[in-house]
């Protein structure tokens, strides 16, 4: 890569990155039969990974002339820097089927793997898994209703796969070495180091184990499909968040085997085809699931509402209640003493529940059987994640279109410093929409005439500190939105043209078709947030890049 | 059963493989290749230095950044956009973090781990092991300061050290401990005159200045919160005025280059000393830190002079610190019903102390003159918006330079002046203040004196007339003199929060509203300032905002409240008294 600095002074950056990437897989694989019936195949194997990186680059400052950028015709400082890596994996592997009369199917799985990001005694994990499949339809006593229910089988499987995503070297206490330091000795930014980082002891895999219960159903010559699946997932030595430790450790937390998450969940998939003529048919598919993971062991005896503790469920939102907008200097006065979140209160300031009843508002001790004046006002797991297929083809016409959706999320975009959804920040960063001057006033403007009273308001008093700001914006029920949504991912209309029509020009196949992507969203989150992406956003809560909505036009030809 | 036979060989060959524990054809062992270990490092000098260089931003990370820190950490002599929450006692406790970051003292423990591993002689070493003893005492008074009681930790900690779950030490503990710390960085440091990096270079000169700083601030605040919630019975306040005494003593001897900034201009020289780029030879500096735009590291502390006011304003209530050119008190209320606006501003800075002048602008001065242009001072800021409004009618131009390429320049960190961390000055006014609280006996002549001269005004005195300031219990006149000149002379300067803390000095400011300059309305078009006066026609700014003046609370606001999920997470932690 190569790049030119516009900035003054203009540099040159050339660098190049280099990945050396070897893996192997050796198998083999035994096919027997006993008897007739009774079918077998054994495999066995070996793989391995080896990876070897570096990357290596320059800048330059001072070009001579910004239409030659090279390292050779600039003329200012030169700065170099670059990186290494290597890691490495092998595992060996093997597999056993039994299949009698593609009546009852067993396979049996085992891998023994290893990886370079451990250390010696914690490198290597056995991961087996078992599995089980039951073709009822096949059985003589189906007979009967055989033309009915054309499919019918039993799944079950037990098994466990191991995760090694953790960056390397969490076992070692490594120096920082940094450049440029912000302060200058002799006029110059010297190079400087930083303490070593916590390690963590005995950091191994990650094991996933998972029971499943299946079936699958045919009817009506197979033009109803259905297949259902029910599961629970144990994530063993999960490498969870920080524990919950004082601040006084003075380090980030390494990542540790620390915490057990149990995920529970099933997946529906319904198809149904029909062809009514040789002019007409269609076909529609539904896919639906959801889950549900809850810790449900990790280290933390207050259950501090910091990080994880047992029995939490994944994405839980905690904040206020919201009883409204104050309106008064006396139904300030009269209600709980808000003093811990600010020392001040005025009219068209938040007016927080006192859930607990002490007269105080507050967090209390932050902890699950304290919380103050805070309770599980939601959550942020799409639940009931779904997605419709709808196919038609008239004579020469096909529609297809695809939707996609979530049944039940909530999202607390409404949070301290969230510009994007409240508009006013501080002094900087505030991001204004018409719907933002839905704000409280209760006197008229002097400056900007117009605006007038507004004490119904949706969005709290604003204020230019910051601090003072984040008083009212603190997560609670009347800015925690529902984001259900349900999106016309992609549409399409097709038009083939009659191969004999085409056939004159000599082409075999002719089609023109018109393609719409993200068409359609219907969501009752406030206007700028995205459903997909809010809560999330680099520089604060909904402020991503949104989901383009594209239209094609095309033309298939084949000759 | 040929298929049989491969099958068994490739079963067969794995078995051997996979015998040992490694296995023989991938190597997993993958030590890193770009980064040291810590065992690899803490060999050479050279380690030590490079690790204690991580610590210099640590100056500027705190509230002590000069010159624009006052309003913004709490003075009742200055305001900013609204109401100082400490000044207000409006904050919030914090639910996490809240100043209770721990990152810097564990690198410094690490850094006491590791050192004696450094196969040189003490020689070689000497002065970044006083620079990791400054260091550490210059973190744990940041946390002194703030709450008080904290545990005191010696070494670094893991995961599973119970020492996480210690109680907090008393301050007295943590207190002796600093000043302890102080003294080996006095031993290794070397001095300014020796050091590698001058001035930018933490020095013997430096540490002897914090010392008297911390001796002092500890001793006063044994002094005046004994007997409240804050106080610790039995602790000798004498015992830290004669620690910072004997601190600052050692630097008025005549051994160390330190001085006073005089060229012998008294309306240019204060002014001026805080307008340089290179203080490499301004005796004064002890610590300063460099700026060079070309490389990188510059601010925007004159454009917020210059061009705007960051909404920064002092205070009427700063006047009465200012004696007129003979060293009398001033009745500013009366000499505000006479003057007014402008006029207000020109015929005080004819009569009143010249670093009044100094320190506000007065019309007429030059704001910047350079390759931005040139523009005069003509009146205050007052009907500016946000960053650009001065809500007092007392505009700060101290730290500017008209001259300087920064001053009128728009956002992009051109300005370049250097920042003052350690300055003589606060020094000779240290051992003044903890002289005579010690035994009375001040050297005035070495002293504050050499302030006053540098400033054109007669030697220190005390005027006749009445103290205008109540801190709320009685002190004696010269005393009370010395905290006077003390405050003009550090006015912006990162003090004043500190001060009126250990002085327990709430009566200063509590229930009382921050006034301006007595407003002119003839010098404005109808409606253009919208700042509110007063029934005696003073700016008012805060007239809406906190009616009954600062809500400051005196039995809990001295100290800062510990994060709540600290004390969640360490049920040894008490919080400070109040929250």
């Amino acid at each position: 890569m190569e790049r030119v600095n516009q900035t003054y002074p203009n540099s040159i950056t050339q660098a190049e990155d280099v990945e050396r990437y070897y893996t192997g897989n050796i198998y083999s694989t035994y096919l027997f039969n006993i008897r007739e019936n009774h079918k077998f195949k054994f495999l066995l194997g070996y793989q391995f990974e080896l990876s070897n990186s570096q990357f290596v680059g320059g800048r330059r400052f001072d070009l001579v002339s910004q239409s030659t950028p090279s390292f050779s015709t600039a003329t200012g400082d030169v700065r170099i820097f670059d990186s290494k890596g290597h890691y490495a994996t092998e595992g060996v592997f093997t597999r056993l089927n039994y299949d009698y009369n593609n009546k009852y199917l067993f396979e049996i799985n085992a891998r023994y793997d290893g990886t370079s990001r451990f250390a010696v005694g914690d490198r290597y994990g056995l991961f087996p898994s078992l599995s089980a499949g039951w073709n009822i339809h096949m059985e003589d006593f189906w007979e009967p209703i055989k033309n009915t229910v054309n499919e019918f089988k039993l799944r079950a499987s037990w098994g466990q796969l191991g995760n090694h995503n953790v960056p390397s070297y969490q076992d070692l206490p490594l120096i920082g070495i940094q450049s440029n330091l912000n302060w200058l000795i002799q006029g110059n930014r010297p190079a400087f180091v930083t303490a070593p980082n916590l390690t963590s002891a005995n950091l191994t895999w990650e094991t996933a184990e998972t029971i499943n219960f299946g079936l699958d159903i045919g009817l009506i010559d197979n033009r109803l499909m259905a297949s259902f699946d029910m599961y629970e997932r144990t994530t063993k030595d999960m490498l969870g968040p920080a524990q919950a430790l004082p601040a006084t450790l003075g380090a980030n937390q390494p990542n540790a085997n620390n915490a057990t998450l149990r995920t529970r969940g099933w997946e529906l998939s319904l198809s149904w085809r029909n062809v009514i003529n040789r002019d007409l048919n269609y076909s529609a598919r539904l896919v639906l699931s959801d889950y549900e993971d809850v810790v449900t062991d990790f280290y933390n005896p207050n259950k501090s509402l910091t990080t994880f503790y047992e029995g939490m469920v994944l994405g839980e939102i905690w904040g206020y209640e919201t009883e409204g907008l104050f309106k008064s200097q006396e139904e300030i006065e009269n209600h709980a003493d808000q003093s811990f979140l600010f020392g001040d209160w005025n009219t068209g300031d938040v007016k927080y529940r006192d859930l607990n009843g002490d007269g105080v508002i507050n967090r209390g001790d932050n902890t699950v059987d304290n919380p103050g004046d805070r309770r599980i006002i939601g959550n942020s797991t799409p639940r009931y994640q779904f997605g419709i297929d709808l196919n038609l083809q008239f004579k020469n016409f096909q529609f297809s279109t695809f939707w996609q959706g979530t049944a039940k999320r909530d999202a607390a975009v409404g949070r301290p410093n969230a510009s994007w959804y409240f508009g006013f920040r501080s002094p900087v960063q505030n991001n204004l929409f018409t719907n933002h001057l839905d704000y409280y006033r209760d006197q008229e403007e002097t400056k900007y005439a117009g605006l007038g009273q507004n004490t119904d308001a949706f969005f709290p008093r604003p204020y230019q500190n910051g601090r003072q700001n984040r008083k009212n914006q603190q997560v609670q029920t009347r800015f925690t939105e529902n984001a259900a949504y349900i999106r016309l991912k992609h549409a399409q209309i097709r038009y083939n043209v009659p191969s004999n029509l085409s056939q004159r020009v000599g082409i075999t196949d002719a089609s023109i078709y018109v393609t719409g992507e993200n068409l359609l969203t219907f969501t009752s989150l406030q206007k700028g947030f995205d459903p997909d992406t809010a809560g999330l956003g680099q520089f604060g809560v909904g402020k991503s890049h949104f989901l383009q909505r594209t239209f094609a036009l095309g033309l298939d030809l084949s000759f | 059963m040929k298929a049989l036979n491969y099958f068994l060989l490739t079963l067969l060959s794995l078995i051997l493989l996979s015998c040992s524990d490694d296995f023989i054809i991938n190597d997993l062992d993958k030590p890193p290749l770009d980064q040291i270990g810590n065992e690899e490092f803490w060999r050479t000098p050279q380690d030590l230095e490079n690790y204690m260089l991580q610590f210099y931003p640590q100056f500027f990370l705190s509230n002590r950044s000069g010159i624009v820190a006052d309003p913004s950490i709490g003075s009742d002599l200055s305001i900013q956009f609204s109401p100082n929450e400490f000044m207000n006692g409006s904050r919030p406790t914090p639910t996490s973090s809240g100043g209770w970051n721990w990152d810097d003292i564990r690198a410094i423990n690490i850094f006491f781990e590791n050192y004696q591993k450094v196969d040189a002689s003490f020689e070689s070493i000497s002065h970044f092991v006083g620079e990791a003893h400054f260091f550490k005492a210059w973190l744990y008074f940041e946390k002194l300061s703030a709450f008080g009681d904290v545990p005191w930790y010696t070494n670094s900690l893991q995961t599973n050290s119970e020492e996480l779950f210690k109680p907090r030490d008393s301050r007295e503990v943590v207190a002796d401990s600093i000043l302890w710390h102080l003294d080996q960085a006095i031993d290794y440091l070397d001095a300014i005159s020796s050091v590698d990096g001058g001035t930018n270079r933490l020095n013997k000169e430096t540490a002897l200045a914090f010392q008297s700083r911390v001796a002092l601030f500890e001793g006063s605040w044994q002094k005046y919160h004994a007997g409240t919630e804050f106080g610790k019975s039995g602790v000798d306040p004498n015992k830290y005025f004669a620690k910072a005494v004997e601190a600052a003593e050692e630097l008025m001897n005549g051994d160390y280059r330190v001085g006073i900034y005089n060229t012998g201009d008294p309306e240019a020289d204060y002014f001026n000393m805080f307008g340089m780029v290179d203080y490499s030879n301004i005796d004064e500096i002890l610590l300063w830190k460099e700026h060079d735009q070309s490389i990188g590291v510059s601010h925007n502390a004159l454009l917020y002079i210059t061009d705007r006011t960051n909404g920064r304003g002092g205070t009427f209530s700063r006047l009465d610190h200012y004696l007129d050119r003979n060293g009398n008190i001033i009745n500013y209320k009366e000499f505000a019903n006479q003057n007014r606006g402008n006029e207000f501003l020109e015929k005080l800075a004819e009569i009143v102390d010249p670093r009044f002048s100094q320190t506000f602008y007065i019309p007429g001065d030059v704001m910047y003159d350079n390759e931005n242009g040139r523009r005069v001072f003509d009146k205050p800021f007052l009907n500016g918006a946000d960053q650009f409004l001065n809500r007092t009618g007392f505009q700060f131009k101290k730290g500017n330079n008209p001259n300087l390429r920064g001053a009128g320049a728009p956002f992009g960190g051109n300005s370049e002046t250097g920042f003052i961390f350690f300055r003589y000055a606060e020094v000779l006014l240290n051992y003044a203040e903890a002289k005579y609280e010690l035994d009375g006996n001040v050297d005035y002549d070495n002293s504050i004196n050499l302030l006053r001269r540098r400033a054109g005004m007669p030697d220190f005195q005390i005027p006749e007339g009445e103290q205008k300031f109540d801190y709320g219990y009685p002190i004696d006149a010269e005393l009370y003199e010395i905290r006077r000149e003390r405050t003009l002379e550090l006015a912006e300067e990162g003090f004043r929060r500190d001060d009126l803390r250990r002085w327990r000095a709430h009566n200063l400011f509590q229930n009382q509203r921050p006034k301006g300059y007595p407003f002119a309305p003839e010098e404005w078009e109808d409606g253009e300032v919208l700042i509110p006066t007063d029934e005696n026609g003073f700016m008012d700014p805060y007239r809406n905002d906190i009616p009954n003046g600062y809500g400051f609370q005196e039995n809990r606001d001295y100290l800062n409240p510990i994060p709540v999920d600290e004390l969640t997470l360490n049920e040894n932690l008490e919080q400070n008294p109040g929250w």
